[in-house]
């Protein structure tokens, strides 16, 4: 397995920067995604990996080599597409050979290889039909095995599971991860997808309009997100207008709530640079660490302007005269609230945090 | 009666409108009385004994000429209808439907042109493009080339780019892809196209009689047209019935071989 690594990659169209100074590094073996909404350059990025957009400027290397000019048959990257792009004319096991015999590997080290990627995916019994005749979901597991048959450098998926219903994504994400695994492959993963992005991934790089805002592990990048745009992206998060009041340490501040009844709240930990006292910034806190009541030191009262069931959970929206909507977790055996129920809002210092306001 | 009467009725009466001719002209080649009269006074097979060895050599031609002028459509046809499906340049738009065009103006309008062009290419240069095989081929190729280009267009609509990226993305070459790839994927489009060509050539009169003529170069349709001027006699019925009969099991070969949406689209 090689590693692959992007340097100062940039990509314009016309005035228009749809890529800009990307770094990425890929370890041998290391699952990295590339996550953002649509139109960040997510896409761009692989397709320029894969050999099919050329960078405007920068480097791309896999194994070492220097592949940012070599065209993309002569690169060694399994590509995986949303639209699975098998070959209609072609069976299932014709297709998963098609790059070994491009690459003229011989008859019999051909069938063996493709007979141990169908078993990969499990598909043995499906070798003689043609991709017209398979569900979604075994079209993408045959467009999964021709691309690691081929044993390629680095292992390229382009929302691979954006076709598929809930249930089969479900199924795909772990079978895409459980080969990866197995076959140790350096994979590049693109997707608009938190979900998937978070489980799949031993890394995540979260890209918008174009740059790259924070590289770092899921749980990283869920616990100590670098902005607002990560914080937002990534699951959801209760932001708060506040302005610091005291600053006990680099990581321990007093700040007061622009609305809210200008409630004054505790908040330890800040994972984008300092604030100074009276500077105007975001407070942060999931609503897994929010309850209903006052048993932690910082409240904030309001009423129920929501209530929405997810089965596992509640998810209560509490609204502020002046504020923004804010959100609590109620779980099974707890009270539930009532809508327009006046209730106070409760967490933890130590589980919130300070972001600097959008710019 | 129902709708299903109705319909059954219809195909009925356009079964006999299409088929009754082609019987009626190979009953007529098994008449022993007068050509025209019909039911036939006795039958006999005279008329194919009887068959002109001109219209043997007229058949021959007629074959190299539709062989030939649906050879060169697909050649011509399938990189422009690629170039006009793919290609970013200004009047993309103009000069594909500029391509189509020549299946709006007559035939014959073809014909009289393509002759007034071979006889001034002739005054420039002194190279006879009139009267030859070659000459019919090329007219043919008026209409030829529209029905490769529109059927390959069409073809390439359904066309996933995609497909060609994985290919060259599994290590093929640009032009590897397209052998492999492009083109077996578009047969289809590329089959019906070239038979229409082909049919539409075996089939035209006023273009090979403008652009052929002489000894080598007259086809089947004017050799017929020639002789139902001056001679009507049996043995034109015979050629008739022979290039039916052969027609018939082209066709039902095509079919076997390529699926029967070869005439009705590409599958896919």
């Amino acid at each position: 397995m090689s590693d692959v690594v992007l340097e100062k990659i940039e990509k314009t169209y016309g005035n228009v920067a749809a890529v800009r100074q990307v770094d990425i590094d890929i370890r041998p073996g290391e699952f990295v995604t590339l996550l953002g909404p649509s139109g960040c350059g997510k896409t761009t990025c692989l397709r320029m990996v894969a050999g099919f957009v050329a960078p405007t400027s920068g480097r791309i290397l896999m194994g070492g080599h220097d592949v940012t000019m070599l065209p993309a048959h002569r690169r060694n990257a399994g590509m995986v597409f949303q639209s699975y792009a098998l070959f209609p004319h072609q069976t299932v096991a014709e297709n998963i050979a098609f790059g070994l015999k491009v690459r003229r590997v011989g008859r019999h080290e051909r069938d063996q290889r493709t007979a141990e990627a169908l078993r990969l995916v499990r598909l043995e019994q499906f070798a003689d039909r043609y991709p017209s005749q398979l569900s979604g979901g075994q079209k993408q597991r045959v467009a999964l095995a021709r691309a690691v048959v081929i044993r390629p450098d680095v292992l390229l998926l382009d929302e691979p599971l954006g076709a598929l219903d809930l249930k089969l994504r479900e199924e795909l994400q772990a079978e895409i991860k459980r080969v990866q695994a197995t076959l140790n492959m350096t994979t590049l993963f693109v997707t608009h997808d938190q979900g998937e992005a978070l489980s799949m991934s031993d890394r995540i790089a979260v890209m918008r309009d174009g740059a790259i805002v924070q590289v770092a592990s899921p749980n990283t990048l869920y616990e100590r997100p670098n902005s607002s745009f990560v914080a937002n992206f990534i699951g959801k998060t209760n932001l708060i207008e506040v302005q610091v009041v005291a600053k006990a340490s680099a990581a321990s501040y007093t700040v007061k709530a622009d609305h809210e009844g200008g409630a004054v709240l505790e908040a330890t930990g800040c994972y984008d640079g300092d604030f100074a006292v009276g500077e105007r910034c975001l407070l942060a806190t999931r609503p897994e660490h929010v309850r209903l009541g006052t048993h932690h030191a910082n409240r904030i009262g309001g009423s129920v302007s929501n209530l929405n069931y997810l089965g596992n959970l509640w998810q209560v929206e509490v609204e502020d005269k002046h504020g923004v909507p804010l959100y609590a977790f109620v779980y099974p055996g707890e009270n539930i609230p009532t809508r327009g129920e006046v209730v106070q809002m409760s967490w933890e210092p130590a589980r919130c945090f300070l972001l600097k306001s959008e710019r | 009666m129902t709708n299903r009467h109705i319909l059954t009725a219809i195909l009925i009466a356009a079964l006999i409108f299409l088929l009754a001719p082609i019987v009626v002209v190979m009953v007529a080649s098994f008449n022993g009385g007068a050509v025209m009269s019909f039911p036939p006074a006795f039958l006999t097979t005279r008329w194919y004994h009887e068959i002109k060895p001109i219209f043997y050599q007229a058949i021959w031609v007629s074959l190299l000429v539709a062989t030939g002028s649906a050879t060169f459509s697909v050649l011509i046809g399938v990189p422009a209808a690629l170039a006009l499906c793919r290609g970013r340049f200004p009047g993309r738009d103009l000069l594909s439907s500029l391509c189509l065009s020549p299946l709006m103006v007559p035939t014959l309008v073809t014909g009289v042109a393509l002759y007034q062009c071979s006889l001034v290419f002739w005054d420039f240069t002194g190279i006879t493009i009139g009267g030859t095989l070659f000459g019919i081929i090329l007219g043919h190729l008026t209409f030829g080339l529209p029905f490769v280009i529109r059927a390959v267009i069409a073809g390439h609509a359904r066309f996933d780019r995609a497909l060609e990226e994985a290919a060259q993305n599994l290590g093929a070459s640009p032009l590897k892809t397209f052998r492999l790839i492009t083109i077996p994927i578009l047969r289809p489009s590329i089959a019906s196209g070239a038979a229409f060509a082909f049919t539409m050539s075996f089939d035209d009169v006023p273009i090979a009689l403008f652009m052929g003529g002489g000894d080598g170069a007259t086809t089947l349709p004017v050799q017929i047209y020639t002789n139902v001027q001056y001679d009507l006699s049996g043995d034109v019925m015979a050629v008739a019935s022979l290039v039916v009969v052969v027609s018939l099991v082209v066709i039902t070969l095509l079919n076997r071989l390529a699926g029967s949406d070869l005439f009705f689209g590409a599958k896919q």
